[in-house]
């Protein structure tokens, strides 16, 4: 579903420039679950924002589907990601100012949906991640693992084909981390592909590849079943 | 209904009251400034043109020195430089002087109405310091003392206009009184109109060219012609205010023509009422004709006191050649009565100067308020950049939600229109009473809003400029980028 072709980013310092990704090659099918591991700094996050098009890569090309989008308007990226990606962050980033179901409703107005039908989906995707009663309390009255489930749900919003996540848990007490991957594992189950940065070998292992970055280069992979 | 991005943005702005209003302030204040300024400058051009398009701006005013003198300094009266009479034949000047299209006599003048209470007025002042002149009658202290009776009141010859001053400061003759019993008589007369309530009318005495000079119309009746200014008989014309004012309510001044009014210098016959001339002054005037005398003229025995004031106006077709009609003029009437005697003022160049003043003030006051305007935008602009980069990672994560570019300089955008425009609201409630008292300190009547309106738009225009820009960068931002911010 998506490939990158000799994809590289680089950064321009005073006097240097950084290669945070340096030729890498990947492709995604779809209904994987992707785990993206590596040190701190290998350039996770930097690969995981190139697959999501919240960046542009300095050389290579993204297919999406068999088709290049590299020198789509920036209108068709927001699109994309508006109907096909769902995002994740270690820091949650709700917005504050708004509730629970107001931060999952804003992508679907984005999109266009009416705002009855957008806080319907949106009740129904809160019920679902178990925050019924939480939907009109703002981020900062909510736990982190509350606040991670209303991200959850606001990445579903629109009915995403691949979640793209970037530590996930780290935020998070591992007996909320693990409501998280059990969540994600689920979402998987339902043909929802995940792709997941991750520091936690524990979390590796439980997906079903795992792909290693080390310096920017693409290292290793391993796949189970 | 807002969208959730937009209640984002609404929440942001009024969960920091305080900057926000200071926002708006800064945006009234300089709006406000600046409104006024541009007004005040767009009056001053526009009130200049119409005060030079006036046909008194394309005059020459020919006086005696003595009265010239008089009219610049008011406090001090100076004994007559001269015995210098001007009449109506002086106006022969003009025949010398190519460029001049008009020329007149308008002098001031007045007219007092004899009326019931004019007459218990004069009885009680009669009563207790005796009735001036000589003759004092035993019964009411009343006394007619004009050659007409009052009986004849209607027929009778008045006295001229032209000559009443002299008759005040003479005494008695030419100055009519009239008994209760007079008035009753008059009042008997179906041609003649007793003016109630109404003690006095300002007018002015004209030779005829004064209403071609100024292009007035009659609305009802005729102007004056050559022959009311030579014949004995009084005619009249009344500005459109002054003819609705004496006609009296809901009756029509048509009425009014070919009538007499009754007034002490005599029975006055309406001829004629102005089309309204725009000008309040003479819409509430009455004209009458200045006559000439040939027998009191310049040569003809001692000129008599309302000589003196006789002022001619010559007006000309090209305002270019003001001055060198004035030279011709200062010639002519240097060669007749000598130099020094007569003071020839050219209203045009003063107004000229008074004008170019004022448009210097103006150009002045806008240029600091537009100082002032770019200083508060300038700091407008600075708060939204810095409310912009507060708001950097919020971007990066609505972008990776799916909103555009476009869409999130549409919402930073909005915002900013709201605040040019709750400013640009503001600043107008200051800019108007601002720019009236301005106006009001150079001496403007009548300014247009418009200007105002014009200022406020064009200044709102400028704020939008300043906050939009903030907008446009926050939009340009890498959503990658943004959210690497803590
Ligand atoms: N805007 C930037 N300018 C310069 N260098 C950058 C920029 N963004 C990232 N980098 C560099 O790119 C490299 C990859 O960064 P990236 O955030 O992808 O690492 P990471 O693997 O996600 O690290 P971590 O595990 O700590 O999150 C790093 O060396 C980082 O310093
Ligand atoms: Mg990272």
């Amino acid at each position: 579903m998506i490939t990158l072709k000799n994809v590289s980013k680089e950064y321009d310092l005073v006097g240097s420039t950084v290669n945070a990704l340096d030729d890498v090659s990947l492709t995604i099918d779809r209904g994987e679950y992707v785990a993206i591991m590596g040190p701190s700094g290998s350039g996770k996050s930097t690969l995981l924002h190139i697959l999501g098009i919240l960046d542009t890569s300095t050389s290579g090309q993204y297919l999406l589907e068999d088709y290049d989008i590299t020198a789509l308007p920036d209108r068709e990226h927001a699109r994309i990601r508006n109907k096909h990606f769902g995002f994740i962050f270690q820091s949650f980033n709700l917005f504050s100012e708004l509730s629970a179901l107001e931060n999952v409703m804003l992508p679907m107005s984005y999109a266009g949906v009416p705002f009855r039908k957008r806080r319907e989906r949106a009740e129904l995707l809160l019920g679902d991640m178990g925050l019924a009663h939480r939907m009109q309390h703002l981020p900062t009255m909510m736990s982190g693992g509350e606040q991670q489930r209303v991200a959850i749900a606001r990445a579903l919003a629109n009915d995403p084909d691949v979640i793209l996540a970037d530590e996930p848990t780290g935020n998070l007490p591992s007996d909320k981390g693990e409501e998280i991957m059990t969540t994600l594992e689920s979402l998987n189950e339902n043909g929802v592909t995940i792709v997941m940065v991750t520091h936690n070998p524990e979390q590796g292992r439980r997906a079903k590849r795992r792909v290693l970055i080390r310096d920017g280069k693409l290292e290793d992979e391993a796949r189970h079943a | 209904m807002l969208s959730e991005s937009g209640k984002i943005v609404a929440r942001r702005f009024s969960g920091r009251l305080v900057e926000s209003g200071l926002l708006i302030l800064a945006v009234a204040l300089g709006v406000g400034a600046a409104s006024s300024g541009f007004s005040l400058l767009g009056n001053t051009i526009r009130a200049g043109k119409e005060m030079l398009a006036s046909p008194a701006y394309r005059e020459l005013v020919v006086s005696a020195r003595s009265n010239a003198d008089e009219m610049t300094v008011p406090a001090v009266k100076k004994p007559a430089a001269s015995n210098v009479a001007l009449t109506s034949s002086d106006l022969d000047a003009a025949s010398l002087a190519p460029a001049v299209a008009f020329s007149y006599v308008q002098n001031r003048d007045d007219l007092q109405f004899i009326n019931a209470a004019s007459i218990k007025q004069e009885e009680s002042f009669a009563a207790s310091f005796g009735a001036p002149g000589a003759a004092v009658s035993a019964s009411g202290g009343t006394v007619l003392v004009t050659g007409a009776a009052p009986q004849g009141a209607s027929g009778a010859a008045p006295a001229p206009a032209g000559a009443k001053r002299a008759a005040t400061d003479q005494g008695p003759p030419g100055f009519r009184r009239m008994t209760e019993d007079d008035l009753k008589k008059a009042q008997a007369q179906a041609d003649l109109v007793i003016v109630d309530g109404m003690e006095r009318l300002n007018g002015f005495l004209v030779t005829p060219a004064f209403f071609d000079a100024w292009g007035m119309k009659a609305s009802l009746g005729s102007l004056l012609t050559d022959s009311d200014a030579q014949g004995s008989a009084s005619a009249l014309v009344l500005g459109s205010s002054a003819a609705a004012k004496i006609a009296g309510q809901g009756k029509s001044a048509s009425d009014l023509i070919g009538k007499k009014l009754l007034t002490r210098d005599g029975n006055m016959q309406v001829v004629g009422v102005l089309a309204p001339t725009g000008t309040t002054s003479y819409d509430e005037s009455f004209f009458a004709p200045y006559k000439t005398y040939a027998s009191t003229g310049a040569g003809n025995g001692p000129p008599r006191m309302w000589q003196f004031n006789t002022q001619l106006r010559f007006t000309v077709s090209d305002v270019t050649k003001l001055a060198e009609t004035e030279k011709l003029l200062t010639g002519w009437f240097e060669s007749r009565f000598g130099e020094g005697q007569i003071a020839i003022s050219n209203p045009r160049s003063e107004a000229q100067k008074l004008i170019d003043r004022n448009q210097g003030i103006g150009l002045l006051i806008l240029f600091l308020s537009l100082s002032g305007l770019f200083i508060a935008l300038v700091n407008v602009s600075h708060i939204l950049m810095s409310r912009g980069l507060r708001m950097r990672k919020g971007v990066g994560i609505m972008m990776a939600l799916g909103a555009s570019r476009s869409s999130v300089l549409r919402l930073f955008a909005s915002e900013a229109t709201a605040v040019s425009v709750a400013g640009s609201l503001l600043g107008g409630l200051f800019a108007l009473p601002i720019s009236r008292s301005m106006q009001s300190a150079l001496g403007l009547s009548g300014g247009s809003w418009l200007f105002v309106v014009l200022g406020i738009v064009a200044s709102w225009l400028l704020t939008l400029a300043f906050s939009v820009a903030p907008a446009w960068q926050n939009s340009r931002i890498v959503p990658a980028e943004a959210m690497r911010v803590a």
